[in-house]
């Protein structure tokens, strides 16, 4: 079962998510806060990672914290989606795909059925999956 | 003065911000869209109003109450939409004080998306989760609840996309669309509105031949902050709403009545006659009347209850009916308003024409009666007196002169300066145009005289064809042009202060009308050539008007 680290700093949306990605077959772990990504990733190894982009004032942001998991070699092959709730926001999207996210994807509503083709497009390495 | 003067006269400019110039009305897309905000907030509020309804009335089941995780997931549903009511009035709200600027949003589309969309999600979301789960917790008669929550939000969810997308300016050319160019024809004045959260207390009339039924509507009204009146049938509802249409601001109407009128006859009769047919009813009904609401719902009926009415729902309903109904009512006074304006400044038959769309071609006249009168001495009477008293004067002396013109039927044209130019047998001619005009100049001269004692007046009228209607699209004057209107201001200048002076072809038409009338001949500046023309004179003191 993929193990799902899904960060978004909005209980209720958090909660919301955990229980759809449970539902279609996913192991989920949740982190509210962005200083606590990089530790939790090193050791959990998830087999994805779903980051919120707006974190809030007091976080580091999604681009900050992508770059942390790209510093580090034991991580950096982790595949990282981009969450955000710009719709609008096109040069989100660009940058998320210069900064070498795996994928891009706006909250909306039956995201989480986007977000399950977008992991099941992914290359999950197949050993863990 | 002369017509001929007028043509380069500044006074003859529409000064800017006088009460005669129109506002500009067509193209204030500020208000528009400020009038589209105000509409799609309260478009915005009534669902999420009602998933705060929804949830709290949930709330109190005990079954729920029991249900810790069901519980727990409505009070996220509760307190997300009851924040989403706040965030709704801050974002579409006008910005005060820097509201006529721009009509701006205070906050741009990204942030209106970003705020609602999340809460919405929520609120959409947990209601899917609750319908799902309701199995599992032996809760499935809540699902028509749970499943409510959900399409309420889901609904609001492309409420706030459509918002969004309209004020991103990817609905471009700015509003075009058909309900945004409805609200171009409404421009409505926000400046006069009341700060807009609550719906606001409305009068209510509840029909039900049941006395029960009519006493359980109106204490749930009356809890609502509404004023309940109730009516035990079919007549006694029509004679209420038809004695004081205005009272009312919406009729509860119960479908089937066993006493003198159904439901369907009182809803007939309201939406028949135009003074009631503007009152919003919502049609109350038993179980199995679909069809029966249908022919209300097509007859004109705004809604309908089931019964028992569910407390939310009428809430809902009614706060949503009275809202529509006041915002109805305020674009139709502003409408009023602005032909008003326009009929203040153009004939009625002009009027209706641009209202009809037709072009106001300027059109030829055969037998029109023009009629110019102008202060005599009234450059002596200003050099004696500070400006302000002139103006106040002159003020004074229009209005009495417009009022006279209108009860002879004579309209008015213009003011060139002191001087005054009326019409009439235009745009539809008549007999008596001469004879209108020439009452109307006599009592102006004596109006004249009582409002001002130092003043004094000389009109001139003469009959013949002119040619009228409107140049230019812009701050419309309805203007008339011609030699008759040359020939009628000649004879006022060169006719005799204090009277009448008419033209041999003007007094040839009211000459059976009156005695007492006097002759003269006179040379005409600039027409010399032609020989003395002669003037008949009716000088209010001596003339008498022929029974």
């Amino acid at each position: 079962m993929p193990k799902v680290l899904y960060v978004e700093d909005d209980p209720a949306l958090a909660e919301l998510a955990r229980r759809r990605l449970l539902k279609l077959g996913y192991d989920v772990l949740l982190a509210d806060e962005g200083e606590q990504v990089l530790a939790l990733v090193i050791e959990e190894r998830p087999d994805v990672i779903i980051l919120d982009i707006d974190l809030g004032k007091f976080s580091p942001d999604g681009f900050q914290i992508n770059r942390r998991i790209k510093d580090h070699p034991s991580i950096r092959s982790i595949p990282v989606i981009a969450l955000t709730a710009h719709a609008d926001a096109v040069e989100y999207k660009d940058r998320a795909e210069q900064e070498g996210f795996a994928g891009y994807l706006v909250k909306s509503k039956g995201f989480d059925l986007k977000l399950k083709e977008l992991i099941e497009s992914l290359d999950l390495g197949g050993a863990k999956s | 003065m002369s017509q001929d003067a007028s043509i380069d006269s500044p006074h003859t400019r529409p000064r800017a911000g006088s009460p005669g110039v129109p506002p500009i009305v067509g193209s204030d897309a500020a208000r528009t869209r400020k009038l589209y905000l105000e509409h799609k907030r309260i478009e915005l509020l009534a669902p999420v109003k009602e998933v705060v309804d929804v949830a709290s009335q949930l709330l109190e089941e005990p079954k729920i109450q029991e249900c810790e995780p069901v519980r727990d997931d409505l009070i996220v549903v509760r307190d997300h939409a009851t924040e989403l009511v706040r965030k709704v009035e801050a974002c579409l709200e006008p910005a005060p004080g820097c509201d006529e600027a721009a009509g701006a949003v205070p906050l741009s589309p990204q942030a209106i998306k970003h705020k609602l969309y999340g809460l919405l999600m929520i609120i959409c979301g947990f209601g899917e989760e609750l319908s799902q789960n309701a199995e599992e917790y032996h809760l499935d008669a809540f699902v028509p609840d749970f499943d409510r929550i959900e399409a309420l939000g889901s609904s609001s969810i492309d409420l706030v996309a459509a918002v969004a997308a309209h004020l991103d300016g990817s609905a471009e050319p700015a509003g075009d669309t058909p309900e945004f160019r409805h609200f171009q024809g409404l421009l409505a004045d926000l400046s006069e509105s009341r700060p807009v959260g609550a719906v606001s207390p409305g009068r209510i009339l509840v029909v039900d031949d049941n006395p029960n039924a009519r006493k359980l509507l109106c204490h749930a009204l009356a809890r609502f902050g509404h004023e309940a009146i109730d009516a035990p049938d079919g007549p006694a509802a029509l004679s209420a709403v038809n004695a004081d249409p205005a009272r009312f601001d919406l009729v509860l109407l119960d479908l089937v009545m066993t006493r003198e009128a159904s439901g369907v006859d009182v809803l007939r009769r309201l939406k028949g006659n135009p003074k009631t047919a503007g009152i919003p009813v919502i049609m109350v009904s038993g179980l199995d009347e679909r069809s029966g609401i249908a022919r209300c719902i097509a007859l004109g009926a705004e809604d309908y209850l089931q019964k028992p009415c569910d407390r939310l729902l009428l809430r809902a309903r009614v706060g949503a009916s009275i809202e529509r109904k006041r915002l109805r009512d305020r674009a139709e006074a502003e409408r009023r308003r602005y032909n008003a304006v326009l009929r203040e400044i153009l004939p009625d038959r002009v009027v209706k024409d641009l209202a009809r769309g037709r072009a106001v071609q300027p059109r030829r006249y055969e037998k029109v009666a023009v009629l110019f009168a102008d202060i005599v001495g009234f450059t002596r009477f200003c050099d004696a007196r500070p400006p302000e008293a002139v103006i106040e004067d002159l003020s004074d002396l229009f209005c009495a002169w417009e009022a006279i013109a209108e009860t002879h039927g004579v309209q008015k044209i213009k003011t060139i300066g002191d001087a005054f130019m009326a019409a009439a047998g235009l745009p539809d001619a008549h007999e008596d145009a001469v004879l209108d005009c020439a009452r109307c100049g006599l009592e102006m001269i004596l109006s004249t005289r009582r409002i001002q004692s130092r003043l004094d007046l000389r009109v001139g009228i003469h009959v013949g064809p002119v040619v009228a209607g409107i140049l230019g699209k812009r701050q419309y004057l309805y203007d008339i042009w011609g030699d008759t209107v040359n020939t009628a201001s000649r004879l006022e200048s060169h006719g005799q202060a204090g009277c009448v002076n008419l033209s041999v072809e003007a007094w040839a038409r009211v000459a059976p009308h009156f005695h007492g009338e006097w002759t003269s001949s006179r040379s005409i500046k600039g027409k010399e050539g032609d020989g003395p023309v002669d003037f008949i004179h009716l000088d209010p003191a001596r003339i008498v008007e022929q029974p």
